[in-house]
Parts: structure tokens; C-alpha cells; sequence
């Protein structure tokens, strides 16, 4: 990422900036997005989680000094804007502000048609957990994160961090075996 | 299969099921539009532009700092100084009760100091008693505040003294005033026009009288006729020594009378109207440090612009302390002194036994 200088012609400087934003996005966003979709079960969330975040990363990354921990910091940034969104969601004052579009009647399809049939129950049980729950699962299981590093990145004590995921693994196991019965 | 290769086999299940969750963002906005999105809100990212939030808040910051400190200001410039200016002379009192009646004056044999104190400033003792147990009584200051007249007495020889006091509260000796006789130790007052000094004696030729005499000195130590300047026997009187609270100190301006009951320090008008208390016992006791509620036991002065009264309790010890107290709204208090040792237990210091140094033209000489 190249500082640019305000001596620099405008359009030069705006075609650079661009630039390094779009590389910035590019790099990013698949995984960043990834993690979002979990933890808001959302699509539409999710990619604002990520376009908020990532502005915000891109405003502020004067303040990272090692950059070896911008994929963490990311990380941290967009999963803490996903939870405020999802909890968001989950208030009453936020449905009632900012529902979510019944679109059942525009759809041409099952939205989960392509779903494969083992993940149906699996699912249905995931989108009961809390968002914080989902958020620890997806910072462990899905991007690899340590326990510390998830308590780290969602800004909670790691005692709390391993109940949270005890307690995700054991809603789940308990909704799919009542699923299969 | 174990409980741990069940659980590693439910893990594998859940993180697969994850990345399909990750990748099922069928509908999202692609990495070239979020790009695009974020460029089109920021803008091109020069240095002025990447500090400008922080910029923000620091105007901000000075902004609110200016405004506080100018409200800061404000508030100094509108509200009333904390106490005794524009007149924070010195405050001379002793730690025995001048009188002219010998029994109580040359009580226990224990003499007195003069101490000078004002606001931000410890006690000084500027007269002490010395291995002697000499008495020295009632200071009094000058009407021009410059001069400090005290009576003394060291056995039988008796003086009234007279000190010139130094805008720093150092004092020098500037004459010596032989009383003749040998009765009780002389209480002096000035002249309103700072000429004459006038004390009674009850023997001044020592032979002892029925009433006491009013006598009048000229500072070059001649006795003198008493006339129109000169303090009434009234004015020379003296309250008992056990305190003096009880009964109303009028103010130099005549505006105000002070004095303490149950409900604590009272200002009423001089005809008894417009009574208000000043300090609860409970408030005058939290402010001289005393543990349970106080009453002032006697209030030996005013301040020479009658806006505060000089209190003191009885904080025990023995010892008392001593508070200037506001008669103006909103009522302020200030401890001068939080411990001062009487000369003895049956003898306390009380009205007259303390004077405030009159300050002219706003400045102390």
C-alpha cells in the first residue's frame, strides 16, 4: 500500500487509491465474507459486515504497526461488526426498524435447493445457536483460530470463549439426534 | 468408536458444513463492487484526509477545553472571592482572657501568647509568655491597622505595649507604655481618631477601687482626660471568660448582629428580624474537624468590613479553634486555626481577646 502525497494531481492520486483498495478488497473478501455469512446466516448482512468493516480497516490501517497481524485484525474487525449486526437482528427494536424482506413470494425456487441433504438438520440446528456461539465456531472451526486467538479476536475471556463452543457442539448434537429420531 | 473419535468426526461434519456456509453467499456484491463502493466513500487517502477523524477530535477537544476554561474564568469573576478579601488583614488573639477582675486574669499563673493568623496562613507567635508565664492580653489594632497595642504584665510591673506589624506579619517594638499601680493587667483600646489608648484599671494608684477606672493614655505615655474619641466604660467591658456566644455581636456596620444557640450560628437583623443560620452545629463542628456536633463558644470579632465573624470552639484538649464564618449569601467558612492551646483550662479567650487588622485603601501596610 503506497502513501499517497496531496502534491499529487487528483485524478492520479484517486486512480492509485482505487487501486489499492480494489487489491485490498480483492485479497480479502472471500474469507472475510465467509466468516461473516456464518455468523449472520445472512448474505445480505454479511456483505455489509464486510464492506463496513473493510472501510473501516482501510481507514484505520495507518494504526496496524505489524502487518503480519492484518489478517487477524481484519478478522477481528469484520466478526465484531457481524455480531453487532446479527444482535442487531435479534432485537425487537431492530426487526422492527430493519426487517427482514419476506421474500418467499419473488422466489423462483427452494433457496436451498442446492443444499446438500446432509446438511439440511445440521442447518436448521446451527441457525438456533446465538450469534455469539456461531462466532466462536466459525473464528475455530472454520478459519482455524486457537481459542485464545478467537477470545482475542472477539474480545471475550477464554473460559467464556470454550463454554460458548461446549455449549454450540452440545445444542447441536442434541438438535440433529432429535432431528434423526 | 471412543467419545474422542466421535467428537473429532462431529468436528470434520461441523467444518464441513461450515465452508459450504461460507461459500453459500450466492447474491452477495462482488470484491470489485465492495471495492468500488468503498472507494467511491472515502475518496483518494492523502495523509491530511487519513488524520482528518483524528483532527476532528482534537479541535473538538480544544474546543470543549477553551469553553470549560473560559466558563472556569467566568465563574471566578462572578462569584464571590472564597473569604476575607479585599480585607485579609492579620488576625491578632491571645490565649488568655484579658479582664480587669484579678481572679481571672492571673488565674493558674499560666501567662498567654499573641498569635498573629489570617487565611493560608499557620498561627505565628509573635508574643510568647516565656519560662516567666507572662500575661499578655488583648491585642488591638490601630484604627489605621499599622500598630498592635497588647497589655502585659510580668509580676508586678505592668506595660501596655505597642507593635508595629509588617505586611509579612513580622513585628517590631516601637514603644513601651509603664502602667503604674499594680491591679489587673490592662486591656487596651484605641481612640476612633488612633491616638490614645484608654483600659481600665481597678487600682491604678495601687490602692484598689470599688468601680473600675477608665484611664486614658497618649502614645507618648502621658495620662489624659477621657473625651469624645475616646471607648466608653461599655466599650471596655469585658464578657466572662466561660464565652460570650450567647449574646449578639453587632457588626462594625451595624447591618448584622451574630450569636450561637441550638440551631447553631444565627445572623439576625439588629432588631431581631430576618434571622438566618449561618451554620448548623453539625456543619460548624465538620468544618473546625470536631467529631459530634459544635456551637461556637464565644465570637471574639469581626472582620473590619463586617462580612465575616471571627468563631471559636471549644474543641476540647484544652484548646480551641478558630473559623472566619460569611454573613453574606452564600454563606462561606474558612478554619484558621484548627488547634490553639489556651493558657489554662478555666481560662478561655473570648470577645476582645482578638482583633482584625483594618486594611485601607485595599492593601495591608
Amino acid at each position: 500500500m503506497s502513501r499517497v502525497t496531496a502534491e499529487q494531481p487528483a485524478e492520479v492520486a484517486r486512480a492509485r487509491s482505487d487501486a489499492a483498495i480494489a487489491a485490498f478488497v480483492a485479497e480479502h473478501y472471500d474469507r472475510l465474507l465467509g466468516l461473516a455469512r456464518i455468523v449472520c446466516r445472512d448474505t445480505a448482512d454479511a456483505a455489509d459486515a464486510v464492506q463496513t468493516g473493510l472501510e473501516q480497516a482501510w481507514r484505520k490501517r495507518s494504526t496496524l504497526r505489524d502487518e503480519t497481524l492484518l489478517r487477524r485484525w481484519l478478522d477481528r474487525i469484520v466478526a465484531r461488526e457481524a455480531l453487532r449486526i446479527s444482535r442487531k437482528r435479534g432485537s425487537w427494536l431492530g426487526r422492527l426498524l430493519s426487517p427482514r424482506p419476506d421474500v418467499t413470494w419473488i422466489e423462483l425456487g427452494d433457496q436451498h435447493a442446492s443444499e446438500p441433504q446432509a446438511y439440511t438438520a445440521l442447518r436448521a440446528a446451527f441457525e438456533r445457536l446465538s450469534p455469539e456461539q456461531r462466532a466462536v465456531v466459525g473464528l475455530h472451526l472454520h478459519l482455524g483460530y486457537s481459542v485464545a486467538e478467537t477470545a482475542a479476536i472477539v474480545g471475550a475471556p477464554v473460559e467464556t470463549v470454550r463454554s460458548r463452543l461446549r455449549a454450540a457442539k452440545q445444542r447441536l448434537r442434541g438438535d440433529l439426534e432429535e432431528s434423526r429420531s | 468408536m471412543t467419545k474422542r473419535e466421535r467428537d473429532e468426526t462431529f468436528d470434520l461434519q461441523l467444518q464441513d458444513f461450515l465452508a459450504w456456509q461460507a461459500s453459500d453467499t450466492a447474491g452477495a456484491p462482488t470484491a470489485t463492487d465492495v471495492a468500488a463502493r468503498i472507494s467511491s466513500r472515502l475518496g483518494p487517502t492523502t495523509t491530511a484526509l487519513r488524520l482528518a477523524p483524528s483532527l476532528t477530535w482534537l479541535v473538538l477537544i480544544l474546543l470543549i477545553a477553551t469553553l470549560l476554561g473560559l466558563g472556569m474564568i467566568g465563574a471566578r469573576l462572578l462569584l464571590p472571592r472564597p473569604l476575607v478579601a479585599p480585607s485579609n488583614g492579620w488576625i491578632a488573639f491571645s490565649t488568655q482572657p484579658g479582664s480587669y477582675s484579678v481572679a481571672l486574669h492571673e488565674c493558674c499563673g499560666h501567662g498567654g501568647d499573641i498569635y498573629l493568623v489570617r487565611d493560608g496562613v499557620e498561627p505565628k507567635l509573635i508574643v510568647s509568655r516565656g519560662s516567666a508565664n507572662t500575661s499578655n492580653v488583648c491585642p488591638a489594632f490601630s484604627p489605621d491597622g499599622r500598630t498592635l497595642v497588647y497589655g502585659h504584665r510580668d509580676g508586678p510591673s505592668r506595660a501596655l505595649i505597642l507593635l508595629a506589624v509588617h505586611a509579612d506579619g513580622s513585628v517590631s517594638e516601637t514603644a513601651r507604655l509603664d502602667v503604674p499601680g499594680g491591679g489587673n493587667v490592662p486591656c487596651p483600646r484605641w481612640s476612633t481618631d488612633g491616638n490614645r489608648i484608654a483600659y481600665l484599671d481597678v487600682s491604678p494608684a495601687g490602692v484598689p477601687l470599688r468601680q473600675p477606672a477608665n484611664v486614658v493614655r497618649g502614645l507618648d505615655g502621658s495620662t489624659l482626660a477621657p473625651g469624645p474619641t475616646d471607648p466608653t466604660l461599655d466599650d471596655l467591658s469585658r464578657p466572662s471568660s466561660s464565652g460570650d456566644s450567647n449574646t449578639p455581636l453587632k457588626s462594625p456596620l451595624g447591618d448584622w448582629a451574630v450569636l450561637a444557640d441550638s440551631r447553631g450560628v444565627i445572623s439576625e437583623r439588629p432588631d431581631g428580624s430576618d434571622v438566618r443560620v449561618l451554620l448548623t452545629p453539625a456543619a460548624f463542628a465538620s468544618l473546625v474537624g470536631y467529631p459530634i456536633s459544635l456551637t461556637p463558644y464565644s465570637f471574639p470579632a469581626w472582620s473590619p468590613d463586617g462580612r465575616f465573624v471571627l468563631a471559636l470552639g471549644d474543641i476540647g484538649g484544652p484548646g480551641f479553634a478558630m473559623a472566619a464564618i460569611s454573613v453574606d449569601s452564600p454563606a462561606q467558612s474558612i478554619v484558621l486555626a484548627r488547634y490553639v492551646a489556651v493558657n489554662s483550662s478555666s481560662n478561655w479567650p473570648v470577645r476582645g481577646d482578638s482583633s482584625w487588622q483594618p486594611v485601607f485603601g485595599g492593601s495591608t501596610p
